[in-house]
């Protein structure tokens, strides 16, 4: 990936994901059973967090390659810097 | 341990610390050091999103609803997932147009509207009211718990009375104070408030510690880990039932999703720090993940503290919403009890810090200076510095705001839970959302369709949530809820029309987003917009592509005196500031401002820029505009352009094409051109050669009468000889002329053709013979007939023959025509022995300029016209020409012919 930022295509479908894992009808799959746990943990609970961290990692990786290389003195993105004010 | 005293001197220690920081953070950001110019400054900044409504309000709905709370930050996680394209396109707008808040971001984009700004303006204040008393509830009933109970066990629930509420007003003034002290003390808002961003990234960390502290302590010290947590819980059917998610509906859920995608981007204060706030937009790639795991990281205790409150407390009615603060109290911690304290101070510091600094700005520049402006604008224009009229509104505006949320909390707040109260205001907050986004992403949103949706979005808000939460709280009757308005049941906020099975937050934001964009929707299709609505819908859709000509947002016509800009921009930011930033201006162009006798476009925009800063978009663009003489202001007729800028690249395109055809045309204009040109010579020459052997040989005879009669004889043959070639070149000039101008009579009949082809030969047969040309024939008699112009097709055939003729004159030679049959139709073939033609003048040889070039190599090649004639006659009777030739071997002239169709 050397283009500079995440893909639009890639972001959407991300985001896509997302909203399908965090939304019914698929949280009802782990909706089902009260009783169903893992290390007594609820499993929707287990669910939710588990596919939370999933997608944030999916995301910043996704998201690394918008980082531009450093360059000195091209931090800012403000054209025509107005002044700091002293006071 | 634990006495009020103690606990006040320790909030009081807190906030300057603080406010510590936040000096800090200014002074090293006035020396050029940024503390704050890093992505995880940013991220942290943007976590001032979980106020105290998160850090108290998600346990107790956690308490009630399982997962439910889960969604408020599910939402915003999956925001960011597309922050890369949505908030970075809005940080560039605002970055590039100097945009000091979300009321300047719309009034902006929508043709830089007054009246929209101050909508949005009154909006969001009505709509922070709820948010504001929130915080102050959460603070003061916080502080009285520590007080009541710090380091007791915890016998009785918290009661109301006169000193709680005393406690809601004290840290209302304090925050108040506060936020003046370091939100208003510069005057441009664009100038961004790095120290109070820094003190906003760490009161993050000090909640997220503080939650987290908590969290292990409930689930490590006082229970046996999560899953004993849990198991326990399942031992009751009660809380068994909060394992799922049946507390909500799929609507409910998907509602809450979408209500904080939109909030996270729409509430004034994440506008604050998420957009006004930021440095740098590349730092967004890294908060696309980092502030989604610190709401992860902030919630991942909310259920076994939940848990864990519910167990410890089965029996004591004790408030969900205070377990955070109960839990460490009742097990006797009471520093931890402290530390959560703070921890919730920090959440409900950071939120009214930020919005009240938000709307503090909104109000000056969207509501109160164009009020100014527009109605005593000569009292204005007489007073000499006005940037402390400006500090002077954001600060009284500061103190105001926070009075009202004070205000709305004596009033309704004691009536809701923490969570509900902030839903009311997210539902208020997101009235925004169709104006931003359809805003940057759709060329044809207009300011009639932003007005009418935000008008129509907000009634519906305030009718379906804000006045039944008056009913409720006992100010209107309750009879409004139960049984509508004036009795009628259609009418009842909490049932719309009907509609039920909904929960309240999740009704009003159906009915109030399908009002809003609705109406947004409608009315821009079927409004004209301004030409500066549609300049600036243009900007902000494609600021991706303008940023070279970001400095024509507003076509500035006529002059302005360069001191009358100064004297306008010292009025407003500040003698210092404005001189500070026209020398700078200056440097950057290299220009001598005293010196230059009127400023140009550039420098009024740049001090439009420098007005908007410190007042809003709309309000600079007045001043301005009252400074530049002459036309002013002059958008109207030149925007179309602009407007246009995407189809102007199509267009582009096909003019592009255009030309490149236009240049192949005129190519071979040129081409054809020359070749007349060439044409012309030719025949000149052609002419020239006949007529000076005429004139030679008749001014001989002319001259010497004493020529024998043998040699005038001669030379009188001569004479008619060149005279017949002249006719003849002359009759095929005409021919040639009227074949491309097609002006030729055709009389097409049906005849055979080996009949003409012996007729051709016929008529030459004596020349041939004087040559020495022996003439063989192979006529195929029992050919069909074909159609096409007889006489002309005897004069191809005469062509061909007698140019072989000439070929062939000096040497003699075999000539051989034939006839036959293909699949195109009739074949003749005149085939000579001759010195045949070179490959490369094959196919140039029926081009009529042709003989010149043969003249040039001496070739004796008299063809003249005949052939580019004869290939007009084939070709126009749908036949084909050309020569088959073979250097000393001879050439072999072929034609075709269709043949009748009647066979």
């Amino acid at each position: 990936m050397n283009r500079p930022g995440p893909t639009r295509e890639k972001t959407i479908a991300l985001f896509l994901l997302g909203l399908i894992l965090f939304n019914p009808p698929f949280l009802n799959i782990f909706n089902a059973d009260a009783q169903a746990t893992l290390f007594q943990i609820p499993a929707l609970y287990i669910y939710f967090f588990s596919a939370w961290i999933f997608l944030i990692i999916l995301v910043a990786r996704s998201a690394k390659a918008a980082e531009p290389p450093k360059a000195p003195g091209q931090e800012g993105t403000r054209q025509d810097q107005l002044p700091r004010d002293a006071t | 341990m634990l006495t009020p005293w103690f606990i006040f001197i320790v909030s009081i220690g807190y906030l300057c610390l603080l406010f510590a920081i936040a000096y800090y953070g200014d002074s090293r950001a006035d020396k050029g050091e940024s503390i704050v110019r890093n992505p995880y400054i940013y991220s942290l900044s943007l976590a001032v999103y979980c106020t105290s409504w998160t850090y108290y309000g998600s346990v107790g709905r956690a308490a009630s609803g399982g997962v439910g709370f889960l969604p408020i930050y599910l939402g915003p996680t999956l925001m960011f997932t597309l922050g890369w394209f949505v908030l970075r396109k809005i940080i560039r707008i605002s970055k590039t147009y100097n945009i000091t808040s979300i009321a300047d971001f719309i009034s902006t984009r929508y043709g830089k509207s007054h009246l929209l700004g101050g909508l949005v303006t009154v909006i969001a204040l009505v709509g922070i009211m709820p948010y504001i008393s929130l915080q102050l509830k959460a603070v003061s009933t916080s502080y009285d718990i520590l007080v009541r109970y710090g380091g007791q066990a915890l016998l009785s629930p918290p009661s109301t009375d006169t000193f709680l509420t005393d406690t809601a007003l004290y840290v209302a003034l304090l925050l108040a104070a506060f936020t003046i002290l370091f939100g208003t003390r510069h005057i441009d808002a664009t100038e961004q408030h790095q120290g109070m961003v820094a003190a906003i990234a760490f009161e993050s960390i000090v909640k997220l510690l503080a939650f987290l502290a908590v969290g292990f302590f409930v689930t490590y010290s006082v229970f046996d880990g999560p899953g004993d947590i849990f198991h326990q819980a399942s031992a009751r059917p009660e809380l068994e039932a909060l394992f799922t998610m049946n507390h909500m509906g799929d609507g409910q859920w998907w509602g809450m999703t979408l209500l904080a995608m939109v909030a996270i981007v729409c509430l004034p204060r994440q506008f604050q720090v998420g957009v006004v706030e930021n440095m740098d937009e590349g730092h967004i790639a890294k908060a696309t993940w980092l502030f989604p795991l610190y709401l992860l990281a902030i919630n991942l205790f909310v259920l076994p503290i939940a848990m864990g409150g519910l167990i410890l407390f089965g029996g004591i009615n004790i408030d969900a919403d205070t377990f955070v603060l109960a839990i460490p109290i009742s097990e006797g911690n009471a520093w931890l009890a402290l530390f959560v304290f703070i921890g919730g101070l920090s959440a409900a510091t950071g939120m009214v810090i930020v919005a009240t600094i938000a709307i503090s700005t909104m109000v000056s520049n969207d509501l109160v200076m164009p009020l100014l402006l527009r109605v005593g604008r000569l009292h204005l224009s007489e007073t000499k510095n006005l940037s402390g009229l400006l500090l002077g509104i954001r600060r009284t505006s500061i103190v105001l705001i926070v009075l009202l949320g004070y205000t709305y909390f004596r009033l309704v707040g004691e009536a809701y839970a923490l969570v509900t109260i902030g839903l009311v205001a997210f539902a208020g907050a997101a009235q925004f959302g169709p104006a931003i986004f359809g805003g940057i992403f759709w060329r044809g949103g207009t300011r009639m369709g932003a007005l009418t949706g935000l008008i129509a979005g907000f009634t519906v808000w305030a009718y379906t949530l804000v006045l039944p939460s008056f009913a409720l709280s006992g100010w209107i009757d309750k009879t409004l809820i139960s049984v509508g308005p004036f009795g009628i049941k259609l009418l009842k906020p909490y049932e719309l029309f009907g509609l039920q099975g909904l929960d309240h937050i999740t009704h009003a934001l159906f009915w109030s987003m399908l009002a809003n964009i609705g109406c947004y929707l409608l009315f821009s299709l079927y409004s004209r917009p301004s030409a500066l609505e549609r300049n600036q819908a243009t900007l902000f859709v494609e600021v991706f592509h303008q940023q070279d000509k970001r400095d024509r947002d507003v076509f500035w016509r006529g002059h302005a005196a360069v001191e009358d800009l100064i004297a306008l921009a010292e009025r407003f930011v500040g003698v210092e500031r404005a001189r500070r930033g026209f020398n700078q201006y200056a440097r950057h162009h290299g220009l001598d401002l005293t010196t230059l006798p009127s400023a140009d476009a550039d420098l009024v925009k740049f001090t439009e820029r420098l007005l908007a800063g410190a007042m809003g978009g709309a309000s600079a663009r007045i001043l301005v505009a009252s400074v530049v003489k002459g036309e002013g202001v002059q958008v109207e007729e030149m925007m179309e352009i602009v407007d246009e800028a995407t189809q102007v690249i199509e267009y582009s395109h096909e003019l592009e094409n255009a030309h490149k055809e236009l240049k192949e045309a005129n190519e071979q204009l040129k081409e054809l051109d020359r070749m007349k040109d060439e044409f012309l010579s030719t025949i000149t020459h052609e002419l020239r050669t006949p007529l000076t052997s005429i004139r030679a040989f008749t001014e001989i005879l002319q001259s010497d009468p004493d020529i024998a009669i043998e040699k005038r004889q001669k030379f009188l043959d001569i004479v008619v000889k060149e005279a017949n070639r002249l006719t003849r070149l002359v009759n095929q000039v005409l021919d040639l002329a009227k074949l491309e101008s097609q002006r030729f009579d055709w009389s097409i009949e049906t005849f055979d053709l080996p009949e003409l082809v012996l007729d051709g030969t016929r008529r030459v047969g004596q020349l041939l013979e004087q040559s020495n040309i022996a003439l063989s024939l192979n006529l195929s008699p029992g050919l069909p007939p074909v159609q096409g112009d007889k006489d002309k097709i005897l004069q191809v055939v005469i062509n061909l023959v007698s140019n072989a003729q000439k070929v062939m004159e000096e040497t003699g030679g075999q000539l051989s025509i034939t006839v036959s049959k293909t699949e195109e139709g009739a074949l003749v073939t005149v085939a000579d022995n001759g010195p045949g033609i070179a490959e490369e003048d094959q196919k140039l040889i029926f081009d009529r300029f042709y003989q010149a070039n043969q003249k040039e190599r001496g070739n004796p090649m008299g063809v003249g016209l005949g052939l580019a004639i004869s290939q007009k006659i084939v070709e126009h009777l749908n036949g084909r020409i050309w020569v088959e030739s073979e250097i000393g071997l001879g050439s072999a002239f072929c034609f075709t012919l269709p043949l009748s169709e009647a066979e």
